[in-house]
């Protein structure tokens, strides 16, 4: 299904790419039957909090350096202002900034206002985010209250448009539509193509490197100028002004598949910037097959060949040393798709058997047609990993990890990496999008993993004196029983 | 009826929250509750969403028991809003009994589940009248914020929950109105208070101590009164407790330092009909103990000459109890502060005449308002910030006490900066607390190690 432009929203990735959040099987077995596109989606009749659309897409326009959100919706949507405070906090600190706080209003819907409507309180806190904020841009989320009445945001931003004078756009991320919550990603990316990117007026040789807080910017700024390259890191931390020109970048690239998509094929289709479609940078094959990816959209095949060499000559031994460390050690690894998938390579690479791999939900294929390349090379491999499709279902991973015990339980989102450490597992959050990155970031990868291993004290002392909330029962249970049938 | 809580109709937008939803609150109330299980009747998003918020701002509370992305949560989508989501709730609710462990199970809703009329209170009903321990609570989070959902929880259990009792024990007293989640420093004020009530010779419940069970609660119908430590929070809940088990409450301010806690368990032992002189030696002992630490700590007070102006910015509890012990214990000079609520205007009103009453000070300008990019013109309205004129008397040395978004306010005008108030993501919190005596003490450290970080 190719990127409409024309479109106001994004269409969700359960219509959009065939994503699904329920599945137990194997890794070739989830391969061969996304290819032929014969699985279904698996609900659940228990299940437990995890994330919304509205969440990613809020947390990841929030942190465009001069850009404003506006969330039309009640109080608690725009509590993860808090939260993105943080995380944008972080990204300051990495790029030695002073401090400020995002900027975001939240409309406050009522009780009164989900019978009446409120696009009159939508107004003014439009008006007010402009003069508060002077922002370049206003992004105006929405919210399942929203939504379920009805809300007409795009008359509102239209008429607006005529005394605002900077991009006013609406992004539609209703929690309730999509059990995919990256499908906010793509949202995000919508209201970014579709309002603040302008057609090329000259070609550069700028790479758009779509990732989070872009913790290695300083390594991919010295690797992109070895091939006459410039990264622009896409989107937090960059500029309105930064974004509109992406579509006169030489190529795009991402740091996540899940994340990348949208808006690297939407740049590919609407002003062939080519996006390179390929294993993520993590470890060397990741690396390897993301550079020569990146050295063929833009000319620079021997380049990247010599730096490729180069850079694994460097790492060979230290990397022999760590697989010994680690071998014999496994892990279960719970995260996206993209870097769930990408992280069993990495593992693999130090020497670590993954036991198993479950990932929050898995597309069946990228926007550019195809099943995801980190997918499909783990597929490819000898051996078969088993896998689970699980939006973050606690109960699901922590009676995986009472079953399977395994040493390491590495893990990519805030909140789930805590229950395997009251279990007594030694836990590794990959919280930097950018840790494994390449050759050097898997030798600092595996020396995590082997601290992480080394004292374990923590979680043994924890997971002697915490009762976990699971009864014995469900414990003993097959940890997948709670996934009906498929539905078509 | 006056309802101080939550009530944010007349807000138009909000800037930034501080706080949650309805939902939020509930739910931190809930997962602060021992042997209770929160099920969420809402989608996916919300319990994460609201955990994580409260995660950062509650100075990292954490999920403990159940909580975090271990709630369950009827995640409804597409297909229950067009088609309704009362089964999905029931199959939640059957499996959840099943699945997780606990003496209690409360559902709570989303504002989806709301708009869409499913009846939850009816079907936890059925399950209750089979026997299982199952209460609903209607928390769509367009019904108010954090401390309303925290309001609405209670007055469910103290309705519900908790067991009439026929005789009332003399020596028994209940304390609420720290709010779990957005108090960051909840656990550690409700353990002094209950020290200092356990001094007075009364047993406090306070429902969320480490110390206590589910029983505690269970049995609340049994004491003699309730003391709402908020004159804003819990105070709906108490006048429900009031119709329902005849007990009567006082809410008074969250006492912070000597002076203010020497009045707290005056009142507190007037109200329990406790002897006079027994409450005097007790204040007189904790006075000795707290101004020993303070004699030696007065060296370098007086030495780096530390006397400052004040800013403060919180909810409605803490703020004014920070003021107070920034004026009557600590020798400061308090000029603005900022109430960051929805509050009705009568509300408002007492609160500011309250404000009044404080000693030795001229009354701070108090200001309501929610957005914290509009703190600061308050601040140049009440103190000129910036003047042309060859003297000016400037706001200087100053002292924020706020939460983490007053950072931006602080390097503005120069002052010192510390975290007491919600979101307060630059700091971890376990078991401090800055009501009580010992408190007052935490306080004091806190601020001196800001003011001599730099040595």
């Amino acid at each position: 299904m190719a990127i409409n432009v024309q479109s106001a929203e994004a269409a969700v990735r359960e219509s959009r790419l065939g994503a699904i959040t329920g599945y137990n099987g194997t890794i070739k077995d989830l391969v061969s039957r996304a290819s032929c596109c014969s699985l279904k989606n698996r609900e659940r009749c228990f299940s437990q909090a995890s994330a919304c659309s509205s969440g990613c897409a809020q947390g990841y326009l929030s942190g465009i350096e001069d850009a404003a959100i506006v969330n039309h919706a009640p109080i608690g949507c725009a509590a993860d202002s808090i939260y993105g405070n943080t995380a944008n906090k972080w990204g300051e600190s990495i790029r030695g900034w002073k401090h400020r706080n995002i900027n975001f209003i939240t409309t406050n819907m009522t009780e009164e206002d989900t019978v009446f409507g409120a696009v009159n309180k939508l107004r003014e806190a439009v008006r007010e985010a402009y003069m508060r904020f002077k922002p370049k841009a206003i992004f105006v989320t929405t919210s399942c209250v929203s939504g379920i009445i009805g809300e007409d945001i795009k008359s509102v931003l239209d008429e607006l448009s005529d005394e605002i004078p900077v991009p006013l756009s609406p992004v539609f991320c209703e929690g309730f539509k999509s059990k995919v919550w990256a499908s906010g990603f793509d949202a995000a990316f919508h209201a970014i193509l579709t309002a603040i990117v302008k057609p090329p007026e000259v070609k550069t040789n700028k790479v758009n490197m779509i990732n989070f807080r872009g913790g290695a910017k300083e390594a991919i700024t010295a690797i992109l100028a070895r091939f006459e390259l410039e990264p622009v890191f896409v989107a937090p931390f960059s500029t309105v002004e930064e974004l509109s020109k992406m579509s006169e970048s030489a190529a795009t690239i991402s740091i996540c598949g899940t994340l990348g998509s949208y808006l690297g094929n939407g740049l590919e289709e609407q002003y062939g910037v080519p996006y390179v479609k390929s294993l993520q940078p993590h470890g060397t094959a990741g690396m390897d097959s993301w550079l020569r990816g990146l050295g063929k959209a833009t000319g620079k095949e021997n380049e990247v060949e010599e730096y490729i060499a180069e850079e694994k000559a460097r790492i060979t031994s230290e990397l022999a040393v760590i697989r010994e460390k680690l071998k014999g050690y496994k892990a279960v690894v719970g995260m996206g798709p993209s870097f769930g998938h990408n992280y069993i390579r990495v593992l693999q690479e130090l020497g670590v058997e993954v036991v198993w791999g479950a990932t929050w939900h898995f597309d069946q294929h990228y926007d550019h047609g195809t099943c995801p390349e980190s997918s499909r090379k783990l597929s490819d491999s000898e051996t078969d990993i088993p896998i689970s499709v699980c939006d973050q279902q606690n109960f699901e991973l922590l009676n995986l990890l009472n079953k399977l015990k395994p040493d390491l339980y590495i893990s990519r989102h805030g909140g789930t990496a805590v229950w395997a450490t009251k279990m007594g597992i030694a836990s590794v959050m990959v919280a930097d999008e950018y840790s494994a990155f390449g050759y050097q970031g898997l030798i600092d990868f595996g020396y995590r993993l082997i601290d992480a291993v080394t004292n374990r004290s923590l979680a043994k002392n924890l997971s002697a004196r915490v009762k976990l909330p699971y009864t014995d029962w469900w414990l003993s249970q097959d940890g997948f029983s709670f996934l009906q049938e498929e539905v078509g | 009826m006056n309802k101080p809580s939550g009530v944010n109709a007349f807000m138009p937008y909000i800037e930034r929250p501080r706080f949650s939803c309805a939902l939020g609150g509930a739910l931190s109330t809930l997962n602060s509750l021992p042997g209770v299980v929160p099920v969420i009747h809402a989608s996916a998003g919300c319990g994460g969403n609201v955990f994580a918020s409260q995660q950062a701002g509650s100075a990292y509370y954490g999920a403990g028991y159940c909580g975090g992305l271990a709630v369950p949560s009827s995640n409804v989508s597409e297909n229950e809003i067009v088609f309704g989501g009362e089964d999905r709730l029931r199959e939640q609710i059957a499996n959840t009994l099943d699945v997780v462990e606990g003496q209690l199970y409360v559902v709570i809703t989303g504002c989806m589940t709301e708009i869409i009329g499913d009846d939850t209170t009816g079907i936890a009903r059925g399950f209750r009248n089979q026997g299982k321990p199952v209460l609903a609570v209607d928390t769509g989070g367009f019904k108010g914020n954090s401390y309303r959902g925290y309001d609405l929880v209670l007055e469910r259990l103290f309705s519900e929950q908790v067991q009439k009792a026929n005789e009332k024990a003399p020596d028994v007293i209940n304390l609420w109105g720290a709010v779990p989640g957005q108090d960051p420093f909840f656990r550690g004020d409700l353990a002094e208070l209950k020290r200092l009530l356990g001094l007075l010779g009364m047993k406090a419940n306070t429902f969320f101590s480490y110390d206590e069970t589910l029983e505690n609660l269970n049995q609340a119908g049994s004491s003699v009164g309730n003391i709402v430590i908020s004159r804003t929070y819990g105070v709906e809940a108490a006048r429900t407790f009031e119709q329902v088990h005849q007990t009567p409450f006082i809410a008074v301010d969250i006492p912070i330092g000597p002076a203010a806690t020497a009045e707290f368990l005056r009142k507190a032992a007037d109200f329990a009909g406790i002897n006079a002189s027994v409450v005097e030696k007790i204040i007189a002992d904790e006075q000795r103990d707290y101004y020993r630490y303070i004699e030696r700590i007065a060296d370098v007070y007086a030495d780096l000459d530390l006397q400052h102006y004040g800013v403060v910015v919180g909810n409605a509890s803490y703020s004014y109890s920070i003021t107070r012990f920034l004026a009557e214990d600590l020798g400061w000079l308090p000029e603005l502060v900022v109430i960051t609520d929805c509050l009705g205007e009568t509300h408002k009103e007492e609160l500011k005449v309250h404000f009044g009453e404080i000693k030795y000070i001229k009354t701070p300008k108090v200001v309501f308002e929610t957005d914290s990019s509009e703190i600061q013109k308050h601040l140049a309205e009440h103190w000129p910030l910036f003047s042309e004129k060859r003297y000016f008397h400037s706001f200087s040395p100053a002292f924020v006490f706020g939460s983490a978004l007053e950072r931006d306010l602080a390097a503005a005008i120069g002052a010192k900066h510390l975290t007491v108030s919600f979101p307060a993501s630059n700091r971890a919190v376990l078991n401090r607390g800055y009501a009580g005596f010992k408190g007052g003490l935490h306080l004091i450290e806190d601020i001196l190690d800001v003011l001599v970080a730099g040595r």
